[in-house]
């Protein structure tokens, strides 16, 4: 009995002055040690006793023991928060030292908003897909009603290849009559890529750039209903009301045919040099689609009614980034395009 | 296309509108005004006057005085800075008190009298810029000698108070009535709702003309030949040549002025042939071999597709397109045959383009001028020249009407034009549009019959839709309400949609996870280039119109343009690690049919994911482990890497490999060729091409198995064996995989060491086994069992274990 509380008594008063770790383990060692603690071999002792001493002794040491153990516990923890008070300051760093760096590379900003506005479009229902750059004049210009006899063959300049009826894109259209040959009707699907304009190459114009042609086909599109598409698509790509508005405008494969103006930006509408002093400055063409592409493509023009849409996202990232000539947008510099 | 306001508004009263009204009404209805060109002068004060004398400035070298009168007494002193000044030149004067331009800024100043470097100037000699007028030459502008001394120059020069609608041709491609000042009169008629009074010309009653023979297979419409006495060439009063000249045609005599003007009002090209030089026409295909001379001396090798108007003695005109030199109007020309005729526009077109002509004449043709139009034109044209000479008389006239053009009928719905719009409309208004556009409509309820007029070419206006266009043009854009379109769900076959997420996924998996930069090259390629990368031009698809000359070649690799990358950024940026992905086009047919009917195809073009590396490692080692980290990022297998001895020749044949994915072939990875190293001054450089196609097949179609966490611990083993460099690490891998080791999860080799106590031409592997078996913690003597068996299986290849 004596011994037990001895025993409690010293140990806990020995942990007062436990002062590291490793004599706390000593002590622990020596206390409550599996081949030599001094409770342990407490504990030992009672294989000798009777069993109402045993009963008895054996509920004090249990109680003894767990006091024990929670005493050392509690100095443990104490000890060990003590210890990573003490190195906190010794691990100071300083936090502006040199570091090792991975490389990062840089997205493409045409790929960048290559993405940015299919995915726009994908929230707005419209399903990316893709055509060849080399193209036949078939795909190109007839399905698209413009037949090789039609002077619209002059509004693009196209570059022609050896052989015979092929050619470099002229625009991303060619691939509304592929869509709706391997997709059938109804259908929503955007188109981005390469095109190509024999032109010469000047601030503004340069002979390879991106577009994104858009075509829906359904049973009830209107000139109304493609109005109030664009306008979802423009609040969204500018996060706000911009204003827009559609006047006449030729394109071969619609009709009506149409050209989407957008508020000019600069002026507020007022009339700049950036808008020619129009208030507007030319957005993209689009129109319902001619029911001569819709029967190019397989569909039935007395059911279905389309309307198509495309437009060069050059302008869209020189305004963004405020770049000032086009063929910038083809720089290999990665000086240059280290900053987007 | 120009417009004169002044003359529209001869057959409509078009009312004040500022220049920004009148632009934003013709191009939300019509056609986009490029701009409002206003002619009313920008200058005052300033009249005519003659030099009198010339003399050096005493003060300063680039300074001339002169004198100079206004009314042939007053002997104005006046200093001058222009060298093409002379005695007896008439020129604009400015008097103290003009407003003139500032040269350089635009901006109205006023003359002063003054002193000019210590000699006194009265007023200034004016240049074109100074005016705000076209210039013809450098320095002051020069004035006809017969101007009258003191008038204004607003006079002399017949400024009036006329603006000028500019439109860009290409938005009249549709539009052949719109290439005459009475067809934007008729869309400014129903646009601002004014009356339309159009000139009700009629052809007199004549004697029989000279003969026109029209020859089979012409596919000419119409011709009229007017034979016309009492004419003379003698220059054009100033209303006809300023008319002309501010709308851009250039003033040549009264007669050929008239055909210019009349062609500019109604939109029908007119010629006018001496009629001393043509006594009968015929109108036939050139003959094989024929030649033609241009009235401006140009020899063209005909087609025998080209339609010619020919005297007895040979092709006077190419029909439609251009006159020649003997039969054209000349100074001693008093009678003429004037010819007004359609011909076909696909035809001039054709020839038009042939021989590189785009004249006035086949660019009307072409948009399929109305067949009708040429009697009116011809009477018109009638009317001015009896207008310009009293003495004109119809001596004769002959027609020619082969493919007379009715209106077109169109019959639709109101409900179908609702439809197409998305819009209610009213009866009245598609009515009132229609009408004023020169329809003829009826029809009950619901029902429209539309009678479409001669003047919008046989193709412009032939379905319900074209109608729905005119009529929203003028109910306006704007009106179109919110109609929310249920959009239709489509829906790609698996492969396709799974290739739609690759190429998303690539270009950030390569930005990100490789740290490389993305770069657009040129998709075309010179021949140089070409035969530098030891490739051969003729197995490339080639522009026959470059833009660049030489670079006419269609890229077969990415590897071409990321080796120029390299090139220029090595010596300014730290490391070059980029990647391109593009279409290249191959020699060889693809698999896309190239015309509607599926009979031919396309070149082949796959898509290529080009990477390149040359950040001061570039060895193949660095190129691999960004493709195996870019199969991880985009959760492909693992790619395995075959070393590939006759790699292409722009490759190192020592270290280049095919990178695989189970079976299938990627692409090639390798460090470039020393030698065009050398040629390109790079340093050590890795470069990779992969088919973005079959890294799609690599593709798992279905998301992978998952295995729940192990519940027994793995055990790692380490074996370094010593072996021949000739043994690749892939080989002693393999044994080990093949050598069936128990419990083995994977293995990979971790470390190679050369040097140290191995004798040269060895190397020592380690190889990390991954042992684990699935319901128990491994034991000991399986540990050693299963890297005895590796072993052995190592030893076997020569290998010596350490």
């Amino acid at each position: 009995m004596n011994d037990l509380a001895s025993l409690q008594r010293s140990t806990l008063d020995d942990l007062q002055v436990v002062a590291s770790l490793a004599e706390l383990d000593e002590l622990e060692t020596r206390v409550l040690g599996r081949k030599s603690g001094a409770l342990t071999a407490l504990m030992r002792g009672i294989g000798g006793m009777d069993a109402e001493q045993k009963r008895s002794f054996g509920q004090e040491l249990n109680v003894a023991k767990q006091t024990i153990e929670a005493a050392f516990a509690a100095r443990r923890s104490a000890l060990q928060r003590a210890g990573i008070d003490a190195a906190l300051s010794s691990e100071t760093v300083d936090v502006s030292e040199p570091v090792a760096r991975g490389t990062h590379g840089v997205v493409h900003p045409v790929t960048r908003a290559t993405q940015e506005l299919v995915d726009i479009f994908a929230r707005l229902g419209f399903t990316a897909v893709r055509g060849p750059e080399v193209e036949s004049e078939a795909y190109n210009f007839d399905a698209l009603n413009v037949p090789s006899w039609h002077p619209a063959r002059d509004m693009q300049d196209t570059f022609f290849l050896d052989v015979p009826g092929l050619l470099m894109r002229t625009h991303t259209s060619p691939v509304q009559v592929r869509a709706m040959r391997t997709l059938g009707a109804p259908l929503a699907v955007v188109v981005p890529g390469r095109v190509y304009r024999n032109e010469a190459t000047d601030a503004t114009h340069d002979y390879v750039f991106d577009q994104i042609e858009g075509l829906v086909v359904s049973e009830d599109v209107s000139l109304a209903s493609m109005d109030t598409v664009f306008r979802s698509f423009l609040r969204a790509y500018f996060g706000r009301e911009i204003p827009m508005r559609l006047r006449p405008g030729y394109f071969p494969f619609v009709e009506p045919g149409t050209e989407l103006e957008l508020g000019c930006q600069v002026c507020d509408g007022s009339g700049c040099r950036a808008c020619k002093h129009r208030g507007w400055i030319e957005f993209m063409g689009c129109g319902l689609v001619h029911r001569n592409v819709l029967a190019a493509g397989g569909v039935d023009p007395e059911r279905f009614r389309g309307f198509a849409f495309g437009f060069g996202l050059s302008r869209l990232i020189m305004q963004r980034y405020r770049i000032d000539d086009v063929r910038l947008l083809r720089s290999t510099d990665l000086r240059y395009l280290s900053q987007f | 296309m120009l417009y004169s306001l002044a003359w529209l508004r001869q057959f409509t009263p078009v009312p004040d509108l500022s220049d920004r009204e009148l632009s934003d009404a013709i191009t939300t209805h019509v056609a986009e005004v490029e701009g409002v060109r206003d002619l009313r002068p920008k200058f005052s004060g300033v009249v005519v006057g003659r030099i009198l004398e010339v003399s050096r400035h005493p003060n300063a070298d680039k300074l001339q005085c002169t004198v100079t009168t206004t009314d042939g007494e007053n002997r104005l002193r006046i200093v001058c800075g222009a060298r093409n000044i002379a005695v007896g030149q008439v020129v604009p004067v400015a008097l103290p008190g003009a407003q003139v331009l500032d040269r350089k800024t635009g901006a109205p100043f006023t003359i002063r009298d003054s002193e000019i470097r210590g000699e006194p100037s009265q007023g200034m000699l004016c240049s074109a810029d100074e005016l705000g007028i076209p210039a013809r030459e450098d320095g002051i502008h020069q004035l006809d000698p017969s101007a009258t001394l003191g008038y204004p120059l607003e006079d002399v020069l017949g400024m009036g108070s006329d603006r000028l609608i500019d439109i860009e041709n290409k938005s009249l491609t549709h539009r052949p009535d719109l290439w005459g000042h009475w067809g934007m009169a008729r869309e400014l008629s129903v646009l601002l709702q004014t009356p339309l009074t159009l000139p009700k010309a009629a052809l007199p009653k004549a004697a029989t003309g000279i003969p026109v023979e029209v020859g089979p297979a012409t596919e000419l419409r119409r011709y009229v030949a007017l034979l016309i006495t009492g004419v003379e060439a003698t220059p054009s009063p100033p209303w006809l040549s300023q008319r002309l000249e501010q709308l851009g045609v250039r003033s040549v005599n009264a007669i050929v002025d008239v055909t210019n003007l009349v062609m500019l009002e109604t939109g029908q090209p007119l010629h006018a042939f001496d009629a001393e030089q043509v006594r009968e026409l015929h109108v036939r295909l050139a003959a094989p071999g024929e030649s033609f001379t241009t009235f401006d001396g140009t020899t063209l090798a005909l087609s025998p597709e080209d339609v010619v108007i020919a005297g007895a003695d040979g092709a006077l005109a190419l029909g439609g397109v251009v006159g020649g030199p003997h039969s054209g109007v000349r100074a001693s020309t008093t009678s003429i045959v004037l010819e007004a005729a359609s011909f076909d526009p696909v035809r001039t077109r054709r020839t038009a383009a042939r021989h590189g002509a785009r004249t006035d004449a086949a660019v009307r043709f072409e948009k399929d001028v109305d067949p009708t139009l040429a009697p009116l034109a011809a009477a018109r044209a009638l009317e001015y020249l009896t207008q310009l000479f009293p003495g004109v008389q119809l001596a004769g006239r002959t027609e020619v009407e082969l493919a007379p053009r009715a209106p077109q009928k169109v019959g639709t719905t109101l409900g179908a034009l609702q439809a197409i719009l998305g819009l209610p409309l009213e009866r009245s208004e598609v009515t009132r549009i229609l009408t004023g556009l020169g329809c003829t409509v009826r029809g009950r309820a619901d029902q429209l019959e539309v009678l479409v007029p001669t003047h919008r070419g046989g193709r412009d206006l032939t379905t319900p839709a074209d109608l729905a266009e005119e009529v929203i043009r003028f109910v306006g854009y704007d009106q179109l309400p919110t109609v929310t379109l249920a959009m239709p769900v489509t829906v790609l076959p698996p492969p396709e949609a799974r290739r739609a997420t690759l190429l998303r996924e690539l270009p950030q998996a390569c930005a990100l996870a490789l740290g490389a930069t993305e770069v657009l090259t040129d998709p075309f390629v010179s021949e140089a280039q070409l035969r530098r990368f030891s490739l051969d031009p003729s197995h490339h698809r080639r522009l026959v119109n470059p833009q660049v000359a030489d670079l006419a070649y269609l890229r077969s690799t990415l590897a071409i343009g990321l080796s120029l990358v390299a090139q220029e950024n090595v010596r300014t940026s730290e490391s070059v690690r980029v990647f391109e992905l593009g279409q290249v086009v191959q020699g060889i047919e693809g698999e896309l049919t190239a015309d509607l009917e599926g009979t031919s195809y396309l070149p082949a073009q796959p898509q290529r994911l080009g990477i390149l590396e040359s950040s001061g490692e570039g060895s193949f080692g660095t190129l691999r482990a960004l493709l195996e980290q870019l199969c991880a990022t985009l959760r492909l297998p693992a790619p395995r890497f075959e070393a590939e001895r006759a790699p292409a020749a722009h490759l190192h044949p020592g270290r280049s490999a095919r990178v695989l994915v189970g079976e299938t072939l990627l692409g090639t990875a390798g460090e470039l060729h020393p030698a065009l190293r050398l040629d390109l001054d790079l340093p050590r450089t890795a470069i990779a091409e992969l088919d973005v196609d079959a890294i799609l097949a690599c593709a798992l179609a279905e998301a992978p198995r998952i295995e729940p966490p192990p519940a027994f611990p793995p055990s790692l083993k380490d074996v370094s064996v010593a072996v021949d460099e000739a043994v690749e690490v892939a080989t002693l891998v393999a044994a080990v995989r093949a050598a069936e080791v128990p419990q083995l999860l994977a293995v990979e080799a971790t470390d190679v060491f050369r040097g140290g106590s191995l004798p040269p031409g060895q190397k020592s592997v380690t190889l990390r086994l991954t042992l684990r078996a699935p319901d128990h913690t491994l034991e000991e003597r399986e540990i050693l069992a299963a890297v005895k068996a590796a072993s052995k299986a190592l030893t076997k290849l020569g290998g010596e274990i350490r």
